[in-house]
């Protein structure tokens, strides 16, 4: 008889389990507390959606900037797992970097079973101290989730060159899926891995017959989940494109200076070099699975960010994947063996030319790169204050993901948020309650700066609309004047 | 010491028990008759009180069974992936009896009924078997007025250890009478049972002893695997082969993992013929009587193995005769469970806790789906379409949140672990039939209602099969697979 499945853990299963509760609980402690910009955006989402509003569930979906996948975790985390007398956010990086952790350490003990040195510490260490500010490590960030999700990707990825265990190769592509619902960086990354993933297979197997399935093997839930983003807009928005929408807006009006800073032509420059060393070692050495599919972050990461940046969106995952790259690149070419000793010298010199760079120039820089700060906003307590003084019952419209999470209002009684802007909705609902909309500055920031409704409203205004109050930075709050019902006094002159 | 029961005939007097176990006569024994218009009634005057309330609470009975049957397939799925358990031999075993000696002697059996046309594929099939033709007894059960099968068998000439048994006519008419009178007599270690079109691997009995003499001695059954040698013949067949592939490939070896009661697929099952005998063989009356024997042995305290051996079958490439087909399983399934749950708690006195949802979730779970699918997804197509607001109420957050995780998690893995089964079973050319499942999912609920319906109008008619003759496709698909 087979053994019976133990439901139980072995005495060395529990020692590994209790080792990595251990290693999370320090990283949790080790987190700082505030959290990033992002994060507190997806809380927002969690807790309207627990909260049972529109907006939450539109928010869920309808934004590449903010994926699904986040949010819907941070359901948990703020949801059923609140008993915990811990932080639910900071809980949830925690979990997600010590999964990254063990992956590594996993992928160490794969790889190195004829290497004596203890490398990764001494790596994570050197990294993990030198340049924690510059990937966000310590940052309560939701980005640590798409990287926990790539390294459970890449692991079993190279568990399969290891072994060619066909469930290395379903976990690969369920991992591969996942990694659709981490927003639209997340999204390149995993269709050119999965590409990159699919040659090497075949080139391994050698076999057209063995070979046959596994493209549908390791595609279908990345399709499918990919497929699953334009269902749930479909659903919600009444939109298939909706989540694109934004994006497109956005394109027509690419702010090209903030290419030009020379923060990112730094790390621009530090990825490229990345990405030789990769094309360099995976010509020469026998771990190609595993540079080649780096390739597609340093290839795809950096163009992500360029453009976030140029777009003004936020570039979900970046900092955190980045980091975690870094880690594996170095983890991967320090267990490759060379072929030819010119390969390795080459190897070794662009290697120590990226670590002299990045020594020498994350220190340097004026600001953390991938830190996003929330712009100057209106106190929520002086809005409500101002309308106060006239119309005690008026609620405030917010349109945009952005500025609904930066005037959250569980109850919707001061605040009303919505993602998509329908004219006609507004004007309806303004005719049963009185409503007021608040429109941010067109600086790129809240709405795309050729919004062809924000936009407009803020330059040129509505003739059912009056210019309240204009505040500082170019923030404007409107009230509808569409008389509610049979309450117009001048309803008998028309 | 266990009971002995009588194989055939000699009926007990007892409607439910003719041969001293519970067996198909009837459909419902009589406290299920009391309790299913108790349910009826209860439904009604609860509909009357409150159809809002009972909407609400079926609705949340449902979708938790569908998210449980979900994360039982998925776990059984990703133990079969992880620990591969299927017994496996060399050929440098193979070469030799396990206790060094001799063969143990093997009666195969092969019930048939107006199979005259596929008669001369088996017969050639079963010659190439790699087994001492001295330790083999095959017995070609015909029906006693099949004039067509017995004039094919009679032509062929057929010598030992061929053999004919004549199945005189009687009721019911169905596949497991024939078996059981076709083993009545004789002598032989092991059993096995094939059907008129199948093509087991040549090593397949060797295969068995070996799996019987590396196992415990309450290891009663060996399953074999079953896959189709015409997957490529249509839709239908390529859907067939996935779900097949799911089934030998997947969910048996997971249940097999876990020790859990295992439904027999209809052939290729190998038995210690003793211990068959002892637990009164099949049951005449039910129309997927291996896997109301799968329990049976299970709950006698017997257990079932899976061997990594195929048997090549011919998969219903005719929609008609593949719906009729699917109807008898789905039939059958519904008797085995009715059946089994007659003694309703000393079944699960006898199971144990996990055995029992293990039962409820595997085999209740397998036609009750088929049956209320179509029920989900009108009311999904109705939301989709017309967006009404009636259905909302019925999905209160927590039925929102399960629901949504059976339409999009437990569809999809539904449909990807047919493709996972595929590529497994060295089929990855019909991988990316999984995500046409659904459309299959489709035609197996129309079979799985058809077989409902007929429980109630003729619950012990048994939908024959129809196979054709194919030589020339047939073993082109053998030698390219050679």
């Amino acid at each position: 008889m087979p053994a019976k499945i133990k439901f139980f853990f072995s005495r060395k299963q529990l020692i590994e389990v209790a080792f990595w509760l251990l290693i999370t609980l320090l990283i949790y402690f080790f987190l700082l507390a505030d959290e990033s910009l992002a994060l507190r955006r997806h809380l927002a989402i969690a807790q309207s959606i627990l909260s049972g509003q529109l907006w939450g569930r539109q928010a869920l979906v309808g934004s590449l900037e903010y994926a699904p996948l986040p949010s819907l975790i941070l359901l948990i985390f703020a949801g059923p797992l609140k008993i915990l007398p811990l932080s639910g956010t900071k809980l949830m990086v925690a979990l997600a970097q010590a999964y990254c952790l063990s992956r590594l350490f996993k992928l160490q003990g794969l790889f190195g079973k004829n290497w004596q040195l203890p490398l990764l510490p001494v790596l994570l260490v050197l990294i993990f101290f030198g340049w924690h500010d510059t990937f966000l490590f310590a940052k309560v960030d939701p980005g640590w989730i798409t990287a926990a999700i790539y390294a459970g990707f890449f692991y079993h990825m190279c568990l399969w060159q290891h072994n060619q265990d066909l469930r290395h190769l379903v976990a690969g592509a369920l991992f591969l899926g996942l990694l659709c619902l981490c927003g639209a960086g997340a999204i390149m990354i995993a269709f050119l891995s999965f590409f990159i993933a699919l040659s090497e297979i075949r080139k391994k197997l050698n076999d057209k017959e063995k070979f046959a399935g596994v493209p549908t093997v390791l595609g279908m839930p990345l399709l499918y989940c990919f497929a699953l983003l334009f269902i749930w807009n479909w659903l919600v928005m009444d939109d298939v494109f909706f989540l694109l929408r934004d994006f497109c807006l956005r394109a027509g009006s690419m702010n090209c200076a903030a290419l030009g800073e020379s923060t990112l032509s730094q790390m621009l420059f530090f990825y490229l070099l990345g990405l030789l060393l990769l094309i360099i070692a995976a010509l020469f050495s026998d771990q190609s699975m595993g540079l080649r599919l780096l390739q597609a972050i340093f290839l795809l990461l950096p163009l992500h960010f360029l453009f976030s940046r140029g777009l003004q969106v936020h570039a979900s995952g970046v900092a955190a994947l980045s980091g975690l790259a870094l880690l594996l690149l170095f983890l991967v070419f320090s267990y490759s063996n060379f072929n030819t000793r010119t390969g390795e010298n080459l190897a070794w010199t662009t290697m120590l030319a990226l670590m002299l760079y990045g020594f020498c120039v994350f220190p340097r820089m004026p600001a953390a790169p991938f830190q996003e700060e929330e712009p100057a906003l209106v106190p929520a307590t002086a809005l409500c204050r101002y309308i106060d003084q006239f119309w005690p019952d008026s609620r405030i419209m917010l349109y945009g993901l952005p500025l609904a999470s930066a005037y959250p209002d569980l109850t919707e009684q001061r605040f009303v948020a919505r993602l998509d802007f329908h004219e006609e909705l507004l004007r309806e609902q303004a005719i049963d309650e009185q409503m007021h909309l608040l429109i941010p500055p067109n600086d790129g920031h809240y709405y795309p700066r050729k919004h062809p409704i924000l936009a407009d409203i803020h330059n040129r205004g509505r003739d059912w609309l009056l210019l309240e109050k204009q505040y500082y930075g170019g923030w404007q709050l409107w009230r509808c004047v569409t008389p509610p019902k049979g309450e117009s006094k001048l309803e008998f002159l028309r | 010491m266990h009971k002995k029961y009588k194989l055939s005939g000699n009926l007990t007097g007892d409607i439910l028990n003719p041969r001293g176990f519970p067996q198909a006569t009837l459909v419902l024994c009589p406290w299920q008759k009391r309790a299913l218009i108790g349910f009826i009634v209860l439904m009604f005057l609860w509909a009357l009180c409150n159809w809002r309330q009972e909407l609400l609470v079926i609705n949340f009975a449902l979708t938790l069974f569908y998210l449980l049957t979900m994360l039982h397939r998925l776990f059984l799925v990703g133990l079969a992936l992880r620990y591969s358990p299927e017994m496996k031999f060399s050929p440098e075993q193979l070469s030799r009896p396990p206790n060094g000696k001799e063969w143990p002697s093997y009666m195969v059996i092969l019930p048939m009924y107006k199979e005259g046309e596929v008669l001369p594929e088996l017969i050639d099939s079963l010659s190439k078997l790699d087994y001492p033709k001295d330790k083999l007894d095959i017995r070609l059960l015909i029906e006693e007025d099949d004039e067509e099968t017995r004039s094919v068998a009679d032509s062929l000439n057929l010598k030992a250890p061929f053999q004919q048994v004549l199945i005189p006519k009687s009721e019911p008419r169905t596949k497991p009478k024939a078996c059981n009178i076709g083993i009545e007599w004789g002598e032989a270690d092991y059993l096995v049972i094939y059907d008129a079109e199948d093509k087991p691997e040549p090593d397949q009995l060797k295969k068995a002893v070996w799996a019987f003499a590396q196992s415990p001695e309450e290891v009663a059954c060996v399953q074999c695997k079953l896959s189709y040698y015409n997957p490529d013949w249509n839709f239908l067949t390529r859907c067939f082969t996935a779900e097949y592939a799911n089934w030998f490939g997947l969910c048996l070896p997971g249940l097999d993992l876990l020790q859990a009661p295992i439904p027999l697929g209809g052939t290729s099952n190998h038995f210690k013929l003793h211990i068959l005998r002892q637990v009164g063989a099949w049951d005449e009356y039910n129309v997927t009587e291996d896997c109301d024997l799968g329990l049976r042995l299970f709950v006698a305290g017997w257990r079932t193995r899976i061997v990594d051996s195929t048997t090549w079958e011919q998969a219903c490439h005719v929609l008609r005769n593949w719906i009729a087909q699917r109807s008898r399983w789905v039939k059958g399934y519904i008797q085995t469970y009715l059946v089994q749950t007659r003694d309703f708690f000393g079944l699960h006195k006898k199971l144990g806790l996990w055995n029992s949802v293990q039962f409820h979730l595997f085999i209740g779970g397998n036609f009750f789906s088929q049956l209320i699918n179509p029920l989900y997804w009108i009311l999904t197509l109705c939301w989709l379409i017309f967006k009404p607001d009636f259905v909302s109420q019925f999905f209160p957050l927590p039925i929102f949140i399960m629901g949504s995780v059976c339409l999009f998690v437990g569809n999809f893995i539904f449909a990807y672990t047919a493709g996972i089964a595929c590529m497994r079973r060295g089929v990855g050319r019909l991988a990316y039939y999984a995500a046409l499942m659904p459309f299959y999912w489709f035609l197996m609920s129309i079979g799985a209602w058809k077989g409902f319906l007929q429980l109630i109008t003729k619950p012990h008619h048994w939908e024959k099969t129809t196979h054709f003759a194919n030589p020339e496709s047939v073993f082109e698909h053998l030698e390219a697979q050679e």
